[in-house]
């Protein structure tokens, strides 16, 4: 799977995560006159939508890498993560619409149209930033954190744009808060993927073997290669490969590779290595598993 | 001359039924008018509260003071469904008196400003004459009033332009010395920007803590110059009414003379939680000052919690007394971060969620797996550049027991667009399932190390020039593994 692929992927579970949030949500906002604060209300609708949004889009990671490990771990990561997000994001999120809402509120129906809605979209950016975070958090990775902070942000920012312009455009129509979650869901989804691609320094390709033309990017500091669930890129199904068989750390600007004490050890460029920096083009061959380090 | 002078008639506005009779209710004795100046909900979201700023003033203006909590009545109602009443949670008087008011003065300060109350003497020498003399007098008036150090005043004249800008501020002085200077206006001046300037008000007062009020005193209409130098940007009425608005900023309008634009200036002060007063003996502008600043002085304030119903913008509506004839109202925003519910909810819509994990579930199924069986060559870059991944690939079919790669058209492999690419460079063999690169003539590098001859495993990258071709055993080779 080429790297526009996964991108395509983390969209496409954002949208299953929305539209899964989506029937919760409307019965929450259906019963809002029988909750008995503002702030119970919100807590109750960011509460649902971040932990089934959170659950559904914390699979993707698990999902792309074919693990059901990972997936599991999604899952849960999501579901937690997802949850504070929601009770979270929502909350500024209406703190932030009622104090620019009634700055805006009785004026010129541009401000209505536009003031409104953007303020809005800060909340579920809010949001989306929690949402994003929830893989780094289940790796214990800073980087992809950040990459969860920036896509989630990105991501909730156009997809709440869209939620909120459904609602303008479409106020009648009962399926205008679906579309606008599916379209905020993918929004982050595409966001985070696409801002991991950017901000990864590099690349290894996969040659061979049943996962050939898989792409992994070396998002994270710290990246270990091998056959188990827990690895960061996962070649399970490889003959010759340890559970953790090479570990690849980013140093100053260099990607060092480390022999994590394998069996059948770690060839780069066809010479066993315990530890080498890593050069463009450089070809790395774990058991059958042969990858390309490609520099970004 | 002074023989027209009218009486004073103020005209509150935001009041609905607003002649109240003498005999009516005992508990809002006095009371001929209430008004909503402001209604803050920023703490809606923390504590469910509602601040509702009232004003209730006399048939003469002056507010009434020694109201009670069981005056008044409040309800709210959301959208079109039914007025609900809200129990006062808290009430109070005269809270803008302990923490000081911000006042800025707007004194038009146009041609006609010059003329005398009526209108019909035009150019006297005498001040006493002029229009500009009573309103000077009533703010200074005013100033000797203020004996709060914590209250602030400011103010702005005007024309065509905005002249004097004195920042809101406890020094009196100053104000005194700019009344001074504010002279008759030439021909060329002879524009009344009364709009931009209201706008341009509210940044001066904007930066100041606790209740902020705009005076306007006009003998007119707005009456814009074209392609004004001083107002590039046009914010027009609206403009003027939405910054006050979103500053919590109320706006009191007064229309000196016969001539002063009713309807606009009303506009300003009810959209803006203020007055409007209409003044026809310039004399009479010493009181109304004063009356303006009592009436902020003794604001009341009440708060109450708000209902859940779901609705973009609420009413509060307060009644005095028995309600009848009391009663002010206005809006506030209320609308949640996810809108109002749908009509009905039908629990067929709970089917997308199962059909959602459905796709899920099929989406973990999609297996990106490498299933070609036969052995093969693609090409991973050509001249440095990725490479289009089909069409790009060669089978070694069964049949054949050697290809080559190169740049010529014979080829089986063909690279073409590396200029570094020669004719035939590479040779790969085939003998009983065992792969040999042959590369006899030019330099070729199999995993980055120059050969001559090598056999091939899965993975293997091969580089002729500046291009890259990897080497696949294909699937049939893992079967027996």
């Amino acid at each position: 799977m080429p790297l526009s692929a996964r991108v395509i992927f983390f969209g496409l579970t954002g949208i299953i995560a929305g539209v899964v949030a989506w029937p919760f949500s409307e019965a929450l906002i259906h019963y809002q006159a029988s909750f008995p604060s503002l702030i119970v209300y919100n807590i109750a609708i960011g509460v649902a939508v971040g932990l089934f949004m959170g659950a559904v889009f914390g699979t993707s990671e698990g999902i792309i890498s074919m693990s059901g490990a990972k997936a599991r771990g999604g899952i849960v990561a999501g579901l937690i993560i997802g949850t504070a997000g929601g009770l979270a994001g929502f909350t500024a999120g209406q703190y932030v619409m009622l104090s620019l809402g009634t700055s805006f509120f009785n004026s010129t129906g541009a401000f209505q149209r536009y003031g409104v809605p953007l303020s809005r979209a800060v909340g579920w950016a809010v949001f989306g930033v929690f949402i994003g975070v929830a893989e780094g958090i289940r790796s214990l990775s800073g980087a992809k954190v950040r990459n969860g902070v920036i896509g989630g942000y990105c991501g909730g920012l156009v997809g709440g744009l869209a939620v909120e312009y459904m609602r303008v455009f479409a106020p009648r129509n009962i399926y205008a808060r679906l579309i606008g979650l599916a379209a905020l869901g993918f929004c982050i989804g595409v966001f985070y993927g696409f801002i991991e691609i950017r901000l990864a320094k590099a690349s290894l390709l996969l040659l061979s073997g049943k996962l050939k033309g898989r792409e992994f990017p070396l998002t994270q500091r710290f990246t270990r290669v091998g056959g188990s669930d827990k690895t960061d890129v996962g070649i399970a199904g490889y003959k010759g490969v340890d559970d953790v068989h090479v570990e690849i750390r980013k140093e100053k600007g260099e990607f060092v590779l480390t022999d994590a004490g394998s069996k059948t050890g770690t060839f780069v460029n066809d010479e066993k290595v315990k530890k080498t920096i890593l050069n463009e083009g450089d070809v790395i061959r774990t058991g059958d598993a042969s990858f390309q380090f490609r520099k970004r | 001359m002074k023989s027209h002078i009218f009486c004073m008639v103020i005209f509150c506005a935001l009041v609905i039924g607003t002649a109240a009779e003498a005999d009516d209710a005992q508990a809002a004795a006095g009371v001929d008018s209430i008004r909503i100046s402001q209604i803050d909900g920023s703490s809606l979201l923390i504590n469910q509260r509602v601040r509702v700023y009232l004003s209730a003033t006399d048939a003469g203006g002056n507010p009434v003071t020694d109201l009670g909590k069981e005056s008044f009545t409040l309800t709210e109602t959301a959208g079109r469904g039914p007025e609900k009443p809200r129990e006062i949670l808290s009430f109070s008087q005269g809270i803008n008196a302990n923490e000081g008011i911000n006042l800025l003065l707007i004194l038009d300060n146009s041609g006609s400003m010059y003329w005398d109350g009526s209108g019909r003497v035009k150019n006297s020498s005498d001040p006493m004459d002029w229009r500009v003399t009573y309103a000077k007098d009533a703010i200074l008036s005013l100033l000797n009033e203020i004996k709060n150090p914590l209250d602030k005043v400011g103010l702005l004249t005007f024309n065509v332009k905005i002249q004097k800008v004195i920042r809101p501020s406890d020094d009196k002085g100053r104000i005194g010395t700019a009344l001074e200077e504010a002279v008759k206006p030439s021909e060329e001046e002879a524009y009344t920007e009364l709009y931009e300037t209201v706008y341009n008000g509210v940044s001066y007062i904007r930066g100041f803590k606790g209740r902020r009020v705009i005076v306007v005193l006009s003998d007119g209409q707005n009456f814009p110059m074209k392609n004004n130098p001083a107002f590039t940007k046009r914010r027009g009425i609206e403009g003027a009414i939405e910054a006050a608005q979103r500053e919590g900023i109320s706006v009191f309008t007064i229309g000196l003379s016969t001539k002063a634009d009713r309807t606009n200036l009303s506009k300003i002060a009810r959209e803006t939680g203020g007055a409007f007063f209409t003044v026809y003996d310039p004399q009479e502008l010493k009181g109304l000052y004063s009356l303006i600043r009592n009436q902020i002085l003794n604001e009341y304030l009440v708060t109450y919690a708000a209902a859940m119903d779901p609705a973009e913008k609420k009413l509060i509506r307060v009644r005095a007394g028995d309600g009848e004839r009391l009663e002010a109202e206005r809006l506030y925003f209320s609308a949640t971060l996810f809108g109002i519910p749908v009509k009905e909810l039908r629990y067929p819509l709970f089917l997308f969620a199962p059909a959602a994990l459905v796709l899920l579930f099929l989406l973990s199924r999609v297996r990106f797996i490498y299933r070609k069986a036969a052995p093969t060559l693609s090409v991973l870059t050509v001249a440095g550049k990725k490479a289009r991944a089909r069409g790009r690939t060669i089978a070694l079919g069964a049949g054949k027991t050697q290809v080559t790669i190169g740049g010529s058209d014979d080829d089986d492999l063909t690279i073409s667009g590396d200029p570094k690419v020669r004719l035939t460079e590479v040779a790969v063999e085939r003998k009983g399932g065992v792969y040999t690169l042959k590369a006899e003539k030019s330099p070729v590098t199999v995993n980055n190390r120059a050969v001559k001859t090598r056999v091939l495993k899965s993975g293997d990258v091969i580089r002729v020039g500046d291009t890259t071709v990897v080497f696949d055993e294909g699937r049939a080779g893992d079967a027996g593994k």
